[in-house]
């Protein structure tokens, strides 16, 4: 799963500690969030959603299963 | 990590007051430690180091708790600094990892035992016992709360 945070974020001119305080988490969960190295719970995913006022689904990119 | 966990809830409010209640609770046991150790422990025949758990575990208990006390009584009438610890409190990758660590360390200390209770066997059975006891209450603990969990989720 990959994600736009960092994209969404950059271009509401915003830095990763206040996107953190907009949405109650500290910035090391941003940081990771935006490496890649932390996937979100779904209440934190529909959070930053909400922050950025768009849906999940166009925030976190789900890869499709390959069978 | 026990008294967040122990304490844990929507309302951080309510929670910071949980707190005050358990380091109340502990500040007492500190007490109580303190007290045996002046009144119960010099007749008592105690040798030199039962003496030293009882005045070092009085002493760390009743710091941690002044500590959690001065804590939560500071994070009560400070609204800036109580907003910032809501949030490292309840930041979902720190729980994450704090349940992941406690996760690797209860693994660790569950095979540290079963190595060491080979080791034990030939210098001390009580020891052996007592490290025998540890590991059943680990596990009779873990199949329970894995039960409770499963019939709760």
């Amino acid at each position: 799963m990959t994600n736009r945070i960092s994209q969404l974020r950059r271009e509401r001119g915003l830095s990763q500690a206040e996107l953190a305080d907009a949405v109650d988490v500290t910035r090391q969960t941003i940081i990771s969030l935006e490496s890649g190295r932390y996937n979100a719970s779904l209440l934190l995913a529909h959070r930053i959603a909400k922050f950025f006022g768009t849906t999940i689904e166009d925030v976190f990119l789900f890869e499709e299963e390959r069978t | 990590m026990l008294i967040k966990m122990m304490s844990g809830g929507a309302d951080y409010d309510k929670n910071l007051r949980l707190r005050l209640v358990w380091g109340a609770a502990f500040l007492a046991v500190g007490v109580v430690g303190f007290l045996c150790w002046f009144f119960l422990v010099p007749d008592s025949g105690l040798n030199e180091h039962a003496r030293g758990y009882y005045l070092g575990a009085a002493t760390g208990v009743t710091l941690g708790a002044v500590i959690l006390l001065a804590r939560v009584l500071y994070l009560m009438c400070r609204p800036e600094a109580r907003r910032k610890a809501h949030i490292q409190d309840t930041d979902e990758r720190r729980q994450h990892i704090t349940r992941a660590a406690a996760q690797v360390a209860g693994v660790a200390a569950f095979l540290a035992a079963a190595c060491l209770t080979f080791v034990v066997i030939p210098f001390n059975e009580q020891a052996a016992h007592v490290l025998l006891g540890v590991m059943a209450v680990y596990t009779l603990v873990w199949l329970a709360a894995a039960a409770w969990l499963n019939w709760k989720l």
